[in-house]
């Protein structure tokens, strides 16, 4: 029991924030999302299995809760796009979408925005959170092809905006 | 263009993750065919540039979130030293002849469209009856505080009495719920993998005009809650903390 789990959870929040801002762009939401993950992933920590990893299995949670929270939004009447393929940029559930805000983006978290979430979200576990194809497909609940097929989108149009040859 | 070896071929070998033998023909490949070389790498390039730029620039996790791990850590270790108490509304675990009774009581009735328990025996405790299907229903599970009431669009009300945890983590909810022309029924639910699930029902257990619950049909309760392992009921905040959670 001791605090391994939590020391790992501690040294993964920053990834678990990176995640969340991948999925939502609004950092007070991503916080929301870490909190919540958190909170679940101490309510379900028996189920956790400790010869795996816990990177796939806070992933998964997480995206869970997006995907909840989505919802719950969606019943009150706030349409928040999950999966709007015809959003370059992406689109901020709360947050200001402006200019600025822009201005501030990297090229490459610019490239990043402008993927449509799918595969944007494919592009973030495997090439940032260094998740291996399988366990990108177990955190998406998506089969493995369809990670290698939206990853390699991904990474064509990534090498394009930012002009990689 | 790339005949026998696609993208995700080339990709998959840039990430390490074809097998030796598998890789070991694209490395043939690539040897002779610049073309494929040059596709190998503006893979593993575009990898780079955002493994780079998110190592660059760290993501700022609030402090309150730290603690709060700490704090859900040192909370169970404590559980774990401190055997909770038992239940102060409901009496202790009542003897197996009392759940036969509940299963008795358990009345096939309507929870909100589609969903209907059907009679027989209680299935055991950490099984569902079903579970909740009505999206408002659910709703109003997530939301509305114990104590608290709310009229659904159809008219039913539902309103919860308590809410609390198993042994086992689970949180569950105990509430009434009313349908004009139909008797007050009253149910605990359960949140697990996302979903309500019902696993007690009955009606009666609500005060009639004497303002009083009929006592047999609250024993019945209490010995469906016993057996469920239930916890004290959650006070106000941590029952917020719980349905913000949810």
């Amino acid at each position: 029991m001791g605090d391994g789990f939590s020391d790992d959870l501690i040294r993964l929040l920053p990834n678990l924030k990176r995640f969340a801002l991948s999925l939502c762009h609004a950092p007070d939401v991503a916080d929301d999302l870490v909190q919540l993950t958190v909170e679940r992933a101490f309510a379900a920590r028996d189920r956790f299995d400790p010869a795996t990893r816990l990177e796939p299995w806070l992933f998964r949670i997480l995206r869970n809760a997006w995907i909840d929270m989505v919802r719950r939004e969606r019943t009150r009447g706030h349409e928040v796009d999950l999966d709007a393929a015809d959003a370059p940029g992406g689109r901020a559930v709360d947050g200001p979408d402006s200019a600025e805000t822009r201005l501030m983006l990297s090229a490459v978290q610019a490239a990043m925005a402008e993927l449509p979430p799918e595969q944007r979200a494919v592009m973030h576990l495997v090439c940032v959170e260094e998740l291996s194809y399988a366990e990108a497909a177990e955190v998406l609940e998506i089969p493995k092809g369809t990670v290698m097929s939206r990853l390699a989108r991904a990474r064509a149009a990534i090498a394009a905006r930012l002009e990689l040859e | 263009m790339n005949g026998e070896f696609d993208d995700e071929i080339l990709m998959a070998y840039a990430d390490g993750e074809l097998a030796a033998d598998a890789a070991a023909r694209v490395e043939a490949a690539i040897a002779v065919d610049p073309a494929l070389s040059r596709r190998v790498s503006l893979f593993a390039k575009a990898r780079r540039a955002v493994a780079d730029d998110a190592a660059a620039h760290p993501p700022a996790v609030p402090e309150a979130i730290v603690a709060r791990v700490r704090e859900l850590a040192a909370g169970r270790a404590a559980a774990e030293l401190i055997r909770l108490p038992p239940p102060e509304r409901h009496r202790s675990a009542a003897p197996p002849w009392r759940l036969s009774i509940a299963a008795a009581v358990a009345l096939a009735v309507g929870l909100g469209t589609g969903l209907y328990l059907a009679e027989g025996p209680m299935p055991s405790p950490g099984l569902a009856i079903a579970a909740v299907a009505d999206p408002a229903l659910r709703a109003a599970l997530a939301d509305v505080p114990a104590g608290g009431r709310t009229t659904l669009a159809d008219g039913s009300e539902v309103a919860p009495i308590a809410s609390f945890r198993t042994e086992d983590g689970r949180f569950c909810r105990e509430f009434t719920f009313g349908r004009a022309g139909a008797p007050v029924v009253v149910a605990v639910a359960c949140h697990v993998a996302q979903e309500w699930s019902v696993g007690f029902a009955m009606t009666g257990g609500v005060p009639d005009s004497t303002g009083y619950a009929p006592a047999s049909s609250l024993e019945t309760l209490d010995a469906f809650i016993a057996a469920i392992g239930a916890g004290p009921p959650l006070s106000p905040e941590e029952e917020a903390t719980a349905l913000a959670a949810l």
